[in-house]
């Protein structure tokens, strides 16, 4: 569909209105703006690229289904934030493969990464570290990993991320900081 | 500050999360303090790392199947669909389970309650018990609540002394209020309500019920183990008390 117009005119919740009464082109609009900040979160979450879309998939139906309940009490990214994370919640519980999930990226992955280490060239150096970082995410207890994606590859505030889990914001501080020295003992470990 | 630094405290110093007083106090402590400088060095990696991960682009396939399945949901926007989605919907059946379990504890209390109060009725008024005597009572100790149940009883037992009856061998049955009531079968126990000619009936119970056909339209009565209340749609033979 020809969204031109739309996306650069209408704000988000004027998308909504749109929706809302009918126009088939406001979603289309919504959907071109969110899928990729949906599809990657889904993917620092998962860890898999096949499980990251279709877990957007699944998210936007939902958003598309229940879009007529957002009242506008936050901003449309965060409604969008917590439709994602509580379809993945939702997958993650009723998943048999949970386990997967959990530990998206097994230990083997990790350490074969850790030994393929390339040698001083900078971009592949890091490329690697990218690859344990985001390894090392899947690791991570689901609370402390949906806090640190958040915010370091969201790039949400506190009070953003505590609207998204709708939790206090000493209870993201504590996330994250939690979430952030597990990773950086994990990788000094593997690094050692 | 005691003598590190906590976690939080760094990790928020990173985000400049901090009010001034602890962002002034985290600051100092780090220029005097090298194990906290090295934690708060190795958080920062992560965080800078993290920033770093570029995003991936999106398969293309995910857009086709969204449009595909919103096009199909709005052909066909269903009750299944949204029950389908509510199923689906974990987050939203944790949300809704409080108040689910609070409606079926509501639902268990309050069947409980009525059935203590079923059995208060039954016992204080029963509609049709053998032998039909009434208790023995002295006046003198009779609560004005006693007394109205006392006037109940007796009227209860004055109309089921009118009643007329039938024996069907030696089945007793009262007719009350236009249905032949078996001796002994109460209203609120009634199990199941059966149409004599319905054909899903099983071939059994309509030859075991076959044989009170001749009471006539409406019969209250122990079938095995439950009361029913049989309706025979006027078909049986049978005839009330009004032409008997």
């Amino acid at each position: 569909l020809e969204t031109g117009v739309l996306s650069t005119t209408l704000s988000d919740r004027d998308l909504v209105d749109l929706h809302v009464h009918g126009d088939p082109d406001a979603f289309e609009e919504l959907f071109t703006r969110f899928h990729p900040m949906v599809f990657n979160l889904a993917l620092r979450l998962t860890g898999r690229e096949e499980d990251a879309a279709d877990l957007t998939q699944e998210a936007f139906v939902k958003i598309y289904r229940h879009l007529r309940s957002f009242r506008g009490a936050s901003a449309l990214s965060t409604w969008v934030y917590r439709v994602a994370l509580n379809t993945f919640r939702s997958r993650l519980r009723r998943s048999s493969r949970q386990k997967k999930w959990i530990s998206a990226v097994d230990r083997e992955d990790l350490e074969r990464s850790v030994d393929d280490r390339p040698g001083p060239e900078e971009r592949a150096m890091r490329r690697d570290a990218h690859r344990q970082l985001t390894s090392s995410l899947a690791e991570l207890p689901l609370v402390f990993r949906e806090a640190v994606v958040l915010r370091d590859i969201e790039g949400l505030t506190y009070e953003e991320i505590a609207a998204v889990l709708k939790v206090r914001i000493g209870t993201v501080r504590s996330r994250i900081a939690r979430g952030r020295d597990r990773l950086r003992i994990l990788l000094e470990t593997v690094n050692e | 500050m005691s003598k590190h630094a906590a976690r939080e405290l760094l990790s928020a110093y990173l985000d400049s999360e901090l009010d001034e007083r602890d962002l002034v106090a985290v600051r100092e402590h780090l220029g005097d303090c090298s194990a906290c400088r090295d934690v708060y060095e190795g958080l920062s990696r992560v965080s800078i790392g993290l920033r770093q991960v570029a995003r991936e682009p999106v398969p293309v396939e995910v857009g086709v199947v969204v449009r595909r399945r919103i096009g199909q949901f709005r052909s066909r926007p269903g009750l299944s669909e949204r029950f389908e989605d509510f199923l689906g919907d974990i987050s939203m059946q944790t949300r809704l389970a409080p108040v689910f379990a609070l409606v079926m504890a509501l639902a268990v209390i309050l069947y409980i309650f009525s059935q203590g109060v079923a059995r208060q009725e039954r016992a204080r008024v029963p509609i049709i018990v053998g032998p039909f005597a009434a208790p023995t009572v002295k006046l003198e100790e009779r609560s004005p609540a006693a007394e109205e149940e006392a006037v109940g009883m007796r009227a209860a037992e004055s109309k089921l002394a009118a009643a007329p009856e039938r024996w069907l061998g030696d089945r007793r049955f009262l007719w009350l209020d236009g249905i032949w009531f078996e001796e002994g079968v109460e209203s609120s126990e009634i199990a199941l309500v059966v149409q004599f000619d319905d054909p899903a009936l099983a071939e059994g119970m309509r030859l075991d019920l076959a044989q009170f056909e001749e009471l006539g339209e409406k019969v209250r009565l122990r079938y095995r183990d439950q009361v029913i209340e049989v309706l025979f749609d006027g078909t049986g033979t049978g005839i009330g008390p009004q032409q008997d």
